[in-house]
């Protein structure tokens, strides 16, 4: 994410067909992994188990609405929204996030009160085996989406990737909880369902809050915003940059640039000025979607005639050599 | 016509319909489950629908006051819909939840309620709305806001509904326990029209969509007129809040200076400013087209 406004990017062709297959992978794993989960870790009686079954079910509901939402974003611009349809896979974002809060809330809620009631029971062996299964199964979901989404920069896609990171760390935790209570300290099984309770908590209050404020449309950092500056100021005849506002449309990014010119330049002459701006800010990275130039210029000077006549000579002599 | 009482009345009735609908919305539910009415917590949702409507117009305010920062460079006017969006959810997910409580009442035979402290809650709840109704209905018609006479309807809607669950409470005293339920049921489908109705508007406007045609094709208009424009390349207006924001490209003379382009899109810019309400924004590109 860091270098993608500084360093021009290539994406593979191959990573976009990659990208559309990973939310159809993931829903039918998960879906799995769910179903799994959930049976053995009712039957064996582990709190932990059917935490992260529940876990797993929630992603399946991420995933379902990712893929509606790409669909949705991938319909493109038309007079309805002049903007694209990008903006859709924050929506589903901040939906996916609070159903993901609520679950957290209910799986805390159901595990502490069953320390706090006692009389536990370890739970069978066999729970052990499927929260293996799903480490690994899980392991491999969260590289193939992070690769895809990365390459794409969906943030629909990444966000489905950390939730497989999260549901494999929590079937970690999952682990850790059997065998301790398989060693006689049966309260670690509900206490692996906290830890999965407060994971899911975690992740969906960050990833949400993120989306929520791409939805605001937030600016990119200070950071990025001088790396702008410095590219647009190295234009010729760009006096000042009044202002340069940024916000995410999805996948992409959208610019809006206030430049100051000499006021005695040509509408024309601004015109290619403009173009040049927005070409050399539209070659950093692919990712940005659209960059609107406004051109503005303080008050000509009248009462100095030595600059009026220094502009005007200089308007006749104005050569361009953009490159 | 106007009159300063009116201007009064315009600023105060925002305020006093959310606090009035915060306080009925709050002792609706609360009898409402004390005696098992679900007809009176349907009621009291309706009461939450008016809480986010006045919310809105609240919240915008606020927000558009909130200048633009280095982190918000358009301002904070969709935090609005952010708010107004999860209160529709939330509207939703409770009307659905009574809708079984209220359909197991029914086939279940439960007995309704029969108390003549749910009639009085229902009277008074019934009694406010009207009287909101009223208040609202006078100054939206003296000052002609839609906003404000939507706003007086909706009250009208929550009065009826709040003397439906007073005719559900005498039906259950002579016997008729499925007629509150029922009632329940008729306003759980208005609670979940109007709250997809808000949840629909709420995720456009953060997609951000488009102005209908109509309007702008009306702004479109006013930028023709305007001296020295040769053409309008392109016209983005959409939502901010309570603001409208728009991002315009114009053709103008290539021969003229940078200097006399901006005037021209400063008086584009004035023109919209002046003739169009609630605009937040105009960003004026002009770009050379020869005649």
């Amino acid at each position: 994410m860091d270098s993608q406004n500084n360093v021009k990017s290539k994406t593979p062709e191959k990573c976009f067909t990659c990208a559309k297959k990973v939310p159809v992978v993931c829903f039918f794993s998960n879906l799995t992994l769910a179903a799994f989960k959930m049976s053995v870790g009712y039957l064996t009686g582990s709190k932990g188990l059917f935490a992260d079954g529940i876990h797993s079910l929630s992603d399946v509901v991420a995933t379902t609405g990712v893929i509606i939402s790409l669909k949705i974003s991938d319909k493109g611009d038309d007079p309805q929204y002049p903007y694209g349809r990008g903006k859709i896979e924050f929506v589903s974002c901040v939906f996916v996030y609070s159903i993901l809060f609520i679950v957290a809330i209910f799986i805390l809620t159901g595990a502490i009160s069953s320390i706090l009631s006692g009389g536990l029971k370890a739970p069978n062996l066999i729970s052990l085996f499927t929260a293996v299964v799903s480490v690994i199964a899980n392991i491999i979901l969260f590289r193939l989406g992070l690769c895809a989404g990365n390459a794409v920069n969906s943030p629909a896609i990444i966000a489905n990737a950390n939730e497989n990171k999260a549901d494999m760390l929590s079937s970690i935790a999952v682990i850790f909880g059997i065998i301790g209570s398989n060693l006689g300290y049966t309260y670690s099984d509900p206490l692996a369902a906290v830890i999965v309770g407060l994971i899911i908590l975690g992740t969906s209050t960050t990833l949400g809050w993120k989306a929520i404020k791409a939805l605001i449309d937030t600016s990119l950092s200070v950071k990025k915003l001088k790396v702008i500056n410095e590219i647009i100021l190295e234009v010729q005849r760009v006096e000042r940059v009044n202002y340069i506002k940024t916000r995410q449309l999805g996948k992409q990014y959208w610019l809006d640039v206030g430049i100051q010119v000499s006021p005695e330049l040509l509408v024309r002459e601004g015109d290619i000025l403009s173009q040049v701006v927005k070409y050399k800010l539209m070659k950093i990275s692919e990712r940005i979607k659209d960059v609107t130039v406004v051109l503005a210029c303080h008050k000509p000077e009248a009462k100095d005639e030595t600059r009026e006549i220094k502009g005007f000579l200089g308007k006749i002599k104005a050569n361009f050599s953009f490159a | 016509m106007r009159c300063t009482d009116c201007e009064a009345c315009h600023s105060r009735v925002g305020w006093i319909g959310l606090v009035v609908s915060i306080l009925i919305g709050a002792f609706t539910i609360f009898i409402g489950i004390l005696n098992n009415s679900k007809a009176l917590i349907a009621a009291s949702l309706c009461s939450g629908i008016d809480v986010a409507t006045a919310l809105t117009v609240l919240l915008g305010l606020k927000l558009s006051g909130k200048p633009i920062d280095l982190e918000h460079p358009y301002g904070h006017g969709k935090a609005e819909f952010i708010v107004v969006g999860g209160i529709s959810v939330l509207l939703i997910g409770s009307a659905i939840v009574l809708f079984f409580h209220s359909a197991r009442s029914i086939y279940h035979g439960e007995p309704g309620p029969g108390q003549l402290l749910t009639l009085a809650a229902a009277l008074v709840a019934a009694v406010v709305n009207e009287t909101k109704y009223r208040y609202a209905n006078c100054v939206g018609k003296q000052l002609q806001s839609p906003a404000i006479e939507s706003h007086a309807e909706h009250a009208r809607v929550d009065a009826i509904s709040s003397a439906a669950v007073g005719v559900g409470v005498v039906c259950a005293r002579i016997g008729l326990h499925f007629v509150d339920p029922l009632i329940a049921i008729f306003e759980i489908g208005h609670i979940i029209k109007a709250s997809c109705k808000m949840l629909k508007n709420s995720i456009t406007s953060l997609m951000d969509v488009s102005l209908p045609e109509t309007r702008t094709r009306e702004i479109q208009k006013l930028v023709a007129v305007v001296e020295g424009v040769r053409g309008i390349n392109y016209l983005f207006a959409r939502r901010l809040g309570q603001h409208i924001w728009i991002e315009l490209s114009i053709f103008i003379d290539p021969d003229i200076t940078v200097y006399e382009g901006k005037n021209i899109a400063e008086s584009v810019k004035t023109n919209l400013i002046n003739k169009l309400n609630h605009i937040g924004n105009v960003q004026v590109q002009f770009l050379a087209k020869a005649a």
